[in-house]
């Protein structure tokens, strides 16, 4: 693919870095200073890690919300409403 | 009939794929397992955030190539076969840490560092709205 060889800058990347940086949630709490590029990366993983932990949870309790709405109880017939609409 | 994509936001299109998507999962899991409906539910979530983005991430490429491939998800991330190149080092002792970013961020085995950090930013903004969507779903149904 052409265009690839084209090398980037210092500053793209000290840009790209604080861009990721500020999606932390530690570094919005403790509006730290910049850090340094290892130590990003190990927040991001850990960080990335625990939104697939949080999006299976949820989606353990969705389940588990969908078999109480399978009863027939009048929240029940509700929620079914809500999602056929 | 031309349909302004921009006017449209991109939660409101990941919570009608995923509401959709939960609506069809209702109807069709009656009888199956609690494990097998939290599968599909898992799934759904990360086809909806694949689907909000407009195919404009590479990561939300790979999410649905590999939906389309295996007829579901089973891994997160899709590790693409190809050699990587490395045209970009951030810093020496970083590569572990790309390394694993990289088996995170779905079809981002292939990158250098500059595009692995803009793709990583992209799915982590995806990521928490898809969260926050589920959030309040869960909230609605369960005060009901």
């Amino acid at each position: 693919m052409s265009g690839r060889g084209r090398r980037i800058t210092d500053e793209e990347i000290n840009e790209l870095i604080s861009k990721l940086q500020s999606l932390l949630p530690e570094s919005r709490r403790r509006n730290a200073g910049r850090m340094s590029a290892s130590k990003l990366l190990k927040e991001t993983c850990s960080y990335i890690k625990s939104l697939h932990r949080e999006v299976d949870d949820l989606s353990d309790r969705l389940a588990g919300l969908m078999t109480t709405m399978d009863s027939n109880s009048p929240q029940a017939e509700i929620i079914r409403g809500l999602l056929r609409s | 009939m031309d349909l302004e994509h921009s006017s449209i936001s991109k939660p409101m299109i990941m919570a009608f794929h995923f509401l959709g998507a939960l609506s069809h999962i209702q109807k069709t899991t009656t009888h199956s397992t609690f494990v097998c409906r939290c599968h599909r539910i898992r799934c759904a979530a990360y086809t909806s955030m694949a689907l909000s983005t407009g195919g404009h991430s590479a990561w939300s490429r790979a999410l649905l190539r590999g939906k389309l491939r295996r007829g579901g998800l089973r891994k997160r991330a899709v590790i693409l076969q190809r050699p990587r190149k490395r045209a970009v080092r951030l810093e020496e002792g970083c590569q572990d840490g790309a390394d694993v970013l990289r088996r995170l961020v779905p079809g981002s085995a292939g990158m250098d560092s500059a595009e692995l950090l803009d793709e990583t930013a992209d799915y982590i903004r995806c990521l928490e709205e898809q969260v926050s969507l589920m959030r309040s779903i869960v909230n609605v149904v369960s005060s009901l």
